[in-house]
């Protein structure tokens, strides 16, 4: 039997989070336990289902290059990851299915303790490496969720302004940015 | 209630005893200005007021008066024969005298009523009969004197009363009454289930910190509702008091050319600036995830990922070498080292090594070979290898050095992201021509903006002018009609903002009231709280009922209001009436078109049959009620139509199953005489009104109003 791919076997996950930033965050910005998404803009909710606030939890830790370990009480999301951004769950939005391969390949880029040779010589189980996997994208979301909280602190209504949520993406790539187009200008 | 028959004796210009028969459907009285139509129609007023006992001396005929001897008395008396479930009459009256210094006294006020039962007419006191027959709230929907009043919700209580009286809405008092309004039965049930509830969660001892806690947060969050709340309240308050203060000043100067010259440019550059604000589009947020903007900083670790991808393909291929490498020197070692071909493993065959083994001797070398021998223990280790040699040869796959091939997997996906990557790339310059294309949208409209208010300045300076003012005083009105706008546009903004925090505190209300209700699940308190749950949804059940009969009852309003709207308006733009109810239980009539475009300023005539239409739709639904229709009255609610379109509308009038009392002066020429011809086109009952001559016009004394009936 040909075995699952590494994708389709992480797909069927459904990542933790810590429980704390169910009330504070993923219920404040989603629609997470309860409601459809046609409904979100009355109820004044930014994004749709919860995962889209994880995904960019996610992507604040990936841009920041820093993960933290998950600690005390977890939860998962409503769904697994293979239905994130489908099409046909969302009306008045836009599928983005795509997306969840680039967050597969950054997971294959950042999760150094897999070891990719060894998982071909099957010294580690297919699941093992998934766990790493998971573990990273966890990681990486759980510093996001802190990183989103420090700003919530900051100034509570950081992300109710239009470009509050692009903001912070915008400023953790624009060093990435810079560097870029120094480099450029030195050759 | 249908009027049969009108007297009027003494009253200002109605000399003497005046008797007008009435019919049902379309009476019209024809009089020029000052003819007596406004001193009939406020002689019915006079009548129909049942709140007090006005014996004004100054309702008293002038002429009656003049001819009064000293110490005579004579009476000022309207009457009123109507059928209303049978013949009934009411009678108001009053009697006057003058002393010997020409002072009129008034005295002796009766307000009479009689109705038939069976043969016999009994008498009954004036205003509770009127009252009975003809209720005070619905009169308000029945006397109209000029076009400016025809906007019944002009009154925020009329459209409530409506509702209240009409709908079906009444039943549901006993039930519900309104959030904070414990009086009703749901209300009152939900409540003291809900405190038996708490009740019972505060006695259970094993929550009792996280209750404590809970119930705190409730009640906190339920007091910051309730407040909100009220804020918003006095918000809409507020912004309708501000906004009608500014429309009567509106429409005072609806006229004015300067103003419609204002407002058309308003409505142009609002328009346009609505135009504009449609391009903008802001979902920032919504577009990291459905435009895949949050890849705009992924380039590097795309990179890092291909980087990966290929620094474990280039080391497969080499582990992949080596091996193979490694093999062939094994096999050729092994070749090298042995030298010797050795025998084939069945020969000797199985039987002979085991007899050998058997006898613990070598047949083949012809010696002895003894259990725990170096020979003997050859011989059983070639007998294994034989019968090894001899299983079915299931050719044992030999062990590859990578099972899985997820390299494969990895290069596929790096090969298939690759293909858009060159969009990722892109992405930053996509948001940033995203976010320059809005912000220049928003700079158009803010520009768009400086104008309107410069037009809106403009506009509170014509709304503070009027004729004769001082500077000062000029300068005033100015400051109040800028205070008020400034008032208005604060509720208004305060009003979103408020809207929001409901919103949001009812989300985490509710949110900490399902905790709540989940400590209880298991718990001793969870009867209770299945208890309360029940009422609540019974409550609930009630207020979406309650809300929706509401609905209905608009809708069905607005529909016949259109269908009157449709006939009052032959071969001219009308328009869809909608009444639009804002939450403060008020509403207002607006006209739009097909396109749902309000019509902001729809022309005087085609307001009045729009108020019109509305009125009649009211008094249909209130007939259907209440089973019993009223006249609707009207004084010179046509002024501002053309000659044809007011002869067109009269011809409707009479066509609808109502009595209608109309005073106008049309069908006069400008000389005052009556054109016949328009006259005979009507079919309705016409009577002139008009002033015996001759009269001296400087003499009030000298006026009396003839009603002579010219069409039957």
């Amino acid at each position: 039997m040909a075995k699952d791919s590494l994708y389709d076997v992480w797909s069927r996950r459904n990542p933790k989070f810590e429980i704390n930033f169910e009330d504070t965050q993923i219920r404040q910005f989603t629609e997470y336990g309860g409601g459809s998404v046609e409904s979100m803009s009355s109820k004044g909710k930014i994004f749709g289902a919860g995962y889209e606030l994880y995904i960019y939890a996610f992507f604040v830790g990936l841009y920041s290059d820093q993960k933290r370990e998950l600690n005390g009480e977890t939860k998962v999301l409503g769904q697994p990851i293979q239905f994130w951004g489908n099409l046909d769950s969302k009306k008045f939005r836009k599928g983005y299915p795509k997306l969840r391969e680039y967050i597969f390949s950054a997971l294959i880029a950042k999760s150094n303790q897999l070891d990719l040779i060894a998982l071909e010589k099957e010294e580690i189980t297919e699941r093992k490496a998934i766990d790493y996997l998971i573990d990273t994208m966890e990681q990486y979301a759980n510093y996001g969720f802190y990183k989103i909280e420090e700003k919530l602190n900051e100034n509570p209504s950081y992300f109710f302004k239009n470009t509050g949520f692009l903001d912070l993406i915008l400023d953790l790539t624009k060093t990435n940015n810079y560097v870029e187009i120094e480099t450029i200008e030195d050759l | 209630m249908i009027i049969k028959e009108i007297t009027i004796e003494n009253f200002r210009s109605y000399y003497g005893v005046n008797t007008i028969k009435f019919n049902d459907g379309l009476l019209i009285f024809i009089g020029d200005n000052g003819d007596g139509k406004t001193t009939f129609f406020e002689a019915l007023e006079w009548l129909f007021d049942t709140s007090k006992q006005n014996l004004d001396s100054r309702l008293i005929s002038e002429k009656k008066i003049a001819e009064l001897p000293e110490f005579e008395n004579d009476i000022l008396r309207v009457s009123m024969i109507f059928d209303h479930d049978g013949e009934k009459i009411v009678e108001k009256s009053f009697s006057f005298a003058k002393n010997n210094d020409n002072v009129i006294k008034t005295s002796d006020f009766q307000f009479k009523g009689y109705q038939n039962e069976g043969a016999e007419r009994t008498p009954i006191q004036g205003g509770v009969l009127l009252d009975r027959c003809f209720e005070t709230a619905i009169r308000k929907y029945c006397l109209f004197k000029g076009e400016e009043n025809l906007n019944v919700f002009n009154n925020p209580d009329a459209l409530n009363y409506l509702i209240e009286t009409f709908s079906n809405i009444r039943q549901f008092e006993p039930y519900f009454n309104g959030e904070d309004d414990n009086s009703s039965f749901t209300d009152y049930a939900e409540h003291q289930s809900r405190k038996a509830f708490e009740k019972a969660m505060k006695s259970d001892k094993q929550n009792s910190q996280q209750e404590r806690e809970l119930s705190y947060e409730l009640e906190e969050l339920r007091r910051k509702l309730g407040d909100v709340k009220q804020r918003l309240r006095n918000n809409r308050e507020n912004a309708t008091n501000y906004s009608s203060k500014l429309d009567e000043i509106e429409n005072s100067k609806e006229a004015s050319e300067l103003l419609k010259g204002i407002n058309e440019r308003l409505k142009s550059l609002r328009e346009k600036q609505r135009k504009i604000e449609n391009f903008i589009s802001e979902d920032y947020s919504i577009k990291l995830l459905d435009e895949m903007w949050i890849l705009s900083g992924f380039q590097s670790i795309f990179d890092e990922f291909q980087q990966k991808v290929s620094v474990f393909s280039k080391t497969k291929r080499k582990l992949e070498r080596e091996e193979d490498k490694l093999k062939g020197k094994q096999e050729l070692a092994k070749e090298f080292s042995e030298g010797i071909i050795p025998l084939s493993p069945n020969i000797p065959d199985k039987i002979s090594m085991q007899e050998m083994i058997k006898d613990e001797f070598c047949k083949v070398c012809g010696r002895e070979a003894k259990e725990g021998t170096e020979a003997f223990d050859f011989m059983v280790k070639k007998l294994n290898s034989l019968i090894e040699s001899q299983k079915p040869t299931e050719k044992e796959a030999e062990k590859a050095l990578f099972p899985n091939n997820f390299l494969r997997e990895l290069e596929q996906k790096s090969n298939n992201l690759e293909y858009t990557q060159a969009e990722v790339n892109s992405l930053t310059n996509t948001i940033k021509e995203n976010i320059a294309f809005n912000e220049a949208r928003k700079a158009e409209s803010n520009k768009i903006q400086e104008s309107i208010l410069i037009e809106e300045e403009n506009k509170k300076k014509l709304l503070a002018q009027n004729d004769g003012l001082t500077e000062v005083q000029l300068q005033n009105a100015y400051e109040n009609i800028k205070n008020w706008w400034d008032y208005k546009s604060q509720a208004e903004r305060q009003i979103v903002v408020l809207g929001i925090e409901e919103t949001q505190l009812e989300q985490k209300l509710e949110s900490v009231q399902e905790k709540y209700d989940a400590l209880a699940r298991g718990s001793v308190a969870d009867t209770y709280r299945k208890i309360h749950k029940a009422f609540d949804s019974i409550k609930n059940a009630f207020k979406n009922s309650k809300e929706k009969n509401t609905r209905d009852f608009l809708n069905q309003l607005e529909d016949k209001a259109n269908q009157y709207l449709k006939r009052l308006n032959i071969d001219g733009f009308y328009g869809i009436i909608r009444l639009i109810k804002s939450p403060d239980g008020s509403a207002r009539i607006a006209l739009q078109d097909r396109n749902d475009t309000f019509i902001s300023s729809p022309n005087q005539a085609l307001k009045t049959t729009m108020y019109m239409a509305v009125l009649f739709a009211v008094s249909d639904l209130t007939a259907l009620k209440r089973e019993n229709d009223y006249p609707l009255i009207f004084d010179a609610p046509t002024s501002s139509f053309s000659p044809q379109k007011e002869s067109d509308f009269f011809k409707v009038i009479a066509d609808i199953n109502k009595q209608c009392i109309i005073f106008t002066k049309s069908f006069l020429t400008e000389e005052g005489a009556l054109e016949n011809s328009k006259i005979e086109a009507q079919n309705c009952t016409i009577y002139r009104m008009e002033k015996h001559r001759p009269f001296n016009n400087l003499d009030l004394s000298t006026i009396q109003t003839r009603i002579t009936l010219i069409k039957e």
